[in-house]
């Protein structure tokens, strides 16, 4: 079966149109020492924000659960951490880290598309590594940052249905351009969600969660490159992470970005009563990251084309997919 | 310097998860398609936890070596974060006699704060040098000099935590879990091109909740090491080291709390109010406590211990004499431990150049 009678259903109806679009590799990787765990040399902290569900979002547990709506005798549960519905720092991670990767001259640091040219390929020197690997971590160098699960911490759960979703095919040829060149990384794009027949368990809209994220080491840019990958720069977009990102599940904004941070570190270990950290200004850290030269400008309005939000006009494929 | 003992003493506390933690078992991926990928470390054999109960074969654990290793590990960054060549210098001048006596070659004189334990380095090659190993440099040197001069020759933290030529002052204990909570989790990698899962879905385990209490047994410690130990302990139980697994991926986050602290001074005895040295004319300053360095003198003049290693007691902490001999400092509670840390900043500023 072609792909296209496939997408058409069993209904014989028009393609569905592709949920999803890319960002093109960057030009060219840009590697270098990492500054190690050594010695601070650089900034450390914290940095805090405020997670609000756009859209419905769901990470799965891998479990089946019983729910009370009679529609729905079993439901996919959602990630629970001590019996809390819980963003995993995982997906957290996941979702950053691909970020950080499409909009900075950084590898593909996992893919197995055989048509990867071989300069893209994520170096496995660790005294060579691009920007996310420095930042996120690569085999052999442990990253300098620490995502802590993302608690719910304001509403329930509840149970949307949702279509049920084909695993996506490597071998389509939507991924090469008319020159048999893959085109990018894949990202999906917001919209309204589509309600179908797999049930569920969601954070619903407006649900909140508490992020926290621990940096050791940082350039300011570096800092300032995480938090454009969380939508915090200009132009802005909402990430999007979970499962169902077909289905118009997972959209997140990022508010109330704080950074607490120290650079004076020889006050900080002089004393057992460290002095009070400071407040990094948000501007002026993505500003850095454009001044060290971390930011594709082209990737960047790609990507933010691809996240914007709202996005009323788009409705998401409401069967299967 | 390990044939005479000045001081020992416990610090006592507990560790608790704050999120998922991970200290993966070394044997995993049995036949036993029910297990996960990864599992927490746990005892083989019933055994005993330090505190006189016994634990049943099967206990989840935090082993003294995992905690060891990331304290030690802190210790070092917090000693390379602030060492310098002057100061470097200055320890190199303070030394020049010592190591002049003993023939020690100039290429072995400058030591740094924090060495590599696990490097291959022999000669400092100033603060870029992450391969130097002061044990290595020791074990060239080794046959033709005093014990004195192994100690003497050590880095800072390998002073107190050991190498490979010279055994630590700090004990590690295993810390045993009570009432853990533990939880299975998925992880996937998802591929950057396709969208689909690229390695995966593996599973983990973590634990989530409970308490593991543990002990840190020290002797002969200066005030100084002591201090930098206090730093490094306060930012495990302020939740800025993680521990185990995954830490970039939110795993390993704890926090700790101080339970008590004892030092055992067991070769003194108490006169108005004072220690003094049993058999020797070492008295220290009324309401005063002091570290390995206050006690040596003369005799111990070669393994460079710092002269001044006294400092004032913290309010609330009082000596007192044991029935037999011995003197002890005891304190219970986060608020007196960290007074008494407090107390010996100003060695460990000395020690640093502040």
């Amino acid at each position: 079966m072609s792909q296209g009678q496939r997408n058409r259903g069993s209904g014989g109806a028009q393609p569905l149109p592709k949920p999803y679009d890319f960002v093109p590799f960057a030009p060219q990787v840009e590697r270098k020492v990492p500054v190690g765990h050594h010695r601070y040399l650089h900034l450390s902290g914290t940095l805090r924000a405020r997670l609000i569900a756009r859209s419905p979002v769901h990470v799965a547990s891998g479990l089946l659960t019983q729910s009370r709506d009679p529609r729905y005798p079993l439901i996919k549960a959602h990630f629970r951490a001590n019996g809390t519905p819980v963003i995993p720092g995982t997906s957290l991670k996941g979702c950053m880290r691909s970020i950080v990767e499409a909009i900075s001259p950084s590898s593909v640091s996992i893919t197995r598309a055989p048509q990867l040219p071989r300069d893209l390929k994520a170096s496995d020197k660790t005294k060579h590594l691009d920007v996310a690997q420095r930042i996120f971590g690569a085999l052999g160098y442990q990253g300098q940052i620490r995502i802590s699960d993302a608690a719910l911490d304001r509403g329930q759960t509840t149970i949307q249905g949702t279509p049920q979703l084909f695993a996506p095919r490597p071998k389509a040829p939507v991924y090469l351009d008319a020159r048999g060149q893959l085109r990018g990384r894949k990202f999906y794009m917001h919209g309204r969600p589509a309600s179908g027949d797999l049930p569920l368990e969601v954070c619903p809209v407006e649900s909140t969660f508490t992020f926290r994220l621990d940096f050791e080491n940082l350039t300011p840019g570096e800092l300032g490159l995480i938090l454009i990958a969380l939508g915090l720069g200009e132009p802005r977009w909402y990430p999007k992470l979970g499962g169902g990102k077909p289905a118009c599940l997972g959209t997140i904004e990022v508010i109330e970005p704080q950074v607490e941070m120290t650079d004076a570190v020889t006050q900080w270990y002089a004393d057992v009563d460290p002095p009070a950290a400071q407040a990094g200004d948000i501007q002026t850290l993505i500003q850095a990251a454009r001044n060290e030269g971390l930011v594709l400008e082209d990737q960047v309005h790609r990507l933010a084309d691809i996240l914007r939000w709202p996005r009323d006009d788009r409705r998401c494929p409401d069967r299967s997919y | 310097m390990h044939k005479a003992t000045f001081l020992q003493g416990t610090l006592r506390l507990t560790i608790r998860p704050d999120g998922p933690i991970l200290i993966k078992a070394g044997e995993t991926g049995s036949g036993d398609p029910t297990l996960p990928d990864m599992q927490f470390v746990r005892t083989k054999y019933a055994v005993s936890d330090g505190s006189g109960s016994q634990r049943a074969a099967g206990a989840i654990y935090l082993p003294g070596p995992s905690l060891k290793g990331v304290i030690r590990a802190h210790c070092e960054r917090i000693c390379r974060t602030l060492d310098g060549e002057a100061l470097q210098q200055q320890r190199q001048e303070r030394r020049r006699q010592l190591d002049e006596a003993e023939g020690i070659r100039m290429e072995y004189r400058r030591i740094p704060l924090a060495d590599n334990p696990l490097g291959d380095g022999a000669q400092y090659g100033g603060l870029n040098d992450t391969r130097y190993n002061s044990g290595r440099a020791i074990e060239k040197l080794r046959d033709k000099i005093s014990t004195a001069a192994v100690y003497r020759l050590s880095s800072f933290v390998s002073q107190l935590f050991g190498n490979t030529a010279l055994a630590g002052r700090v004990r590690f204990a295993d810390a045993y879990g009570n009432n853990v909570v533990v939880e299975e989790r998925n992880g996937v990698a998802i591929d950057r091109v396709y969208g689909s899962v690229m390695v995966g879905p593996f599973n983990y385990e973590t634990v989530v909740g409970g308490e593991f209490p543990t002990r840190i047994d020290f002797k002969n410690v200066t005030l100084a090491q002591f201090g930098l130990l206090g730093l490094a302990l306060r930012d495990l139980a302020e939740g800025r080291i993680a521990l185990g697994f995954g830490k970039s991926r939110g795993l390993g986050r704890v926090t700790a709390s101080f339970d008590s602290l004892e030092i055992h001074y067991p070769t003194c005895i108490l006169e108005d109010g004072a220690l003094r040295l049993v058999g020797r004319d070492i008295r220290l300053p009324a309401g005063h406590f002091g570290g390995v360095g206050a006690f040596g003198g003369d005799a111990w003049r070669a393994y460079d211990f710092p002269s001044d290693d006294v400092a004032p007691l913290p309010e609330g902490w009082r000596f007192q004499a044991d029935e037999v001999m011995g003197v002890q400092l005891r304190a219970e509670g986060a608020d007196q431990v960290k007074a008494f840390w407090r107390a010996c900043m100003p060695a460990w500023k000395r020690e640093i150049g502040l």
